[in-house]
């Protein structure tokens, strides 16, 4: 029988080392990668590790009816960039159309290149609209678990990803104009 | 492929790129480090009060040695009868009257304890301090049930109503100091 997660976290909460490292080992990873991809620094996503485990060690705000425990941890990482980065809890959301078929910026790149300019471009989005670049497409969470994650309806997640696509190849094109 | 897709392949480019790797080490040894510490602390109590246990029934067991007032000493004595001054009665006795059997009676001395018996009215006695022991800045002062025994064994009068051991143990675990609490104070 496969214990819940919640009772996993009960356990690691008591100071049951196998407890730990079955969720250690089960969502550490996404975590990392998701702090990794948002700040593009391994310390700051070790340290957005540590400090995400160690709320869901000792807070007791995790609560299993509410939602998944992968939802909890994702929510906790990002409270936690964010508070680092002095970044408002608000977003403002952007309104105005952007040019979804303006001259493809990547054409003619190799797909090095092509993969270091989103790169670039992704760690100058505003993190509101480059969190929702991340969980949907890099992270791949669907849109429901990221509108879970987000604290927002899923219409949000579908605008906001619009939104930053947008603002992604708007930046690509201003790169290449300057190239 | 337009540029939204070529956006999508480098993203997808972008996330295999990393999707390897995790937390340094050093973070899951910390992690691991605070886990333990939990297990530690919730497990605190029940050593603790363990120790507290044991050395309290070590002191208690090496303190009634030493100061456990003595046993009745049970004295045979001579007759009353024999102790008792001859008597003087200016009326002549009675020749027919029955003689009197000196009973044997026994004299019960009782040895001073070894400590001033507690008042009745007192609410605690004194503290009792370990002073073999290093001193310690910090502690906890934990509550046991005593029996009237061992209560009577410290000098606490009978019919003084319940009472309980207070001792102070300290950080490290070991028990310093002990003394009788009425419960009645607390209540």
């Amino acid at each position: 029988m496969i214990e819940s997660e919640a009772a996993l976290v009960e356990r690691m909460r008591r100071g049951d080392e196998n407890a730990f490292e079955v969720l250690y080992a089960r969502h550490q990873p996404a975590v990392y990668r998701y702090a990794f991809r948002m700040t593009g620094s391994r310390d700051q996503a070790d340290d957005a590790v540590q400090e995400t485990f160690l709320s869901l060690l000792s807070n007791r705000s995790y609560d299993p009816g509410s939602g998944p425990l992968r939802a909890y941890l994702y929510g906790t990482a990002r409270h936690l960039l964010f508070r680092m980065w002095g970044a408002a809890g608000r977003v403002d959301e952007l309104d105005g159309d952007y040019p979804m078929e303006a001259p493809d910026p990547l054409e003619g790149l190799e797909a090095e290149e092509q993969k270091e300019r989103v790169r670039q471009a992704l760690a100058g989005l505003p993190p509101h609209y480059r969190e929702a670049v991340v969980l949907c497409e890099l992270e791949e969470l669907s849109y429901a678990e990221v509108a879970e994650v987000l604290g927002c309806a899923v219409g949000t997640v579908r605008s906001r990803l619009s939104r930053a696509r947008a603002m992604l190849m708007e930046r690509l094109s201003g790169e290449r104009c300057r190239a | 492929m337009n540029g939204q897709g070529r956006l999508s392949e480098a993203l997808k480019a972008l996330a295999e790129e990393t999707s390897d790797g995790g937390a340094s080490p050093k973070v899951r040894a910390a992690l691991l480090r605070e886990v333990r510490r939990r297990r530690i602390r919730r497990a605190a109590p029940w050593w603790l009060a363990a120790a507290a246990a044991l050395t309290i029934g070590v002191w208690l067991g090496v303190s009634t040695k030493q100061q456990r007032p003595a046993a009745p000493e049970m004295v045979s004595a001579p007759p009353v009868m024999e102790a008792l001054p001859v008597r003087q009665d200016p009326r002549p006795a009675l020749e027919d009257a029955p003689a009197v059997q000196a009973p044997s009676a026994v004299v019960v001395k009782r040895a001073a304890p070894a400590r001033d018996a507690v008042s009745a009215r007192l609410a605690a006695t004194p503290w009792m301090v370990h002073q073999a022991l290093p001193p310690v800045e910090r502690g906890q002062v934990l509550r046991l049930p005593v029996s009237a025994e061992l209560a009577r064994q410290f000098g606490v009068p009978q019919q003084s109503g319940e009472w309980q051991a207070e001792i102070f143990v300290g950080d490290d675990g070991l028990a310093r100091a002990f003394r009788l609490v009425r419960v009645p104070a607390y209540k």
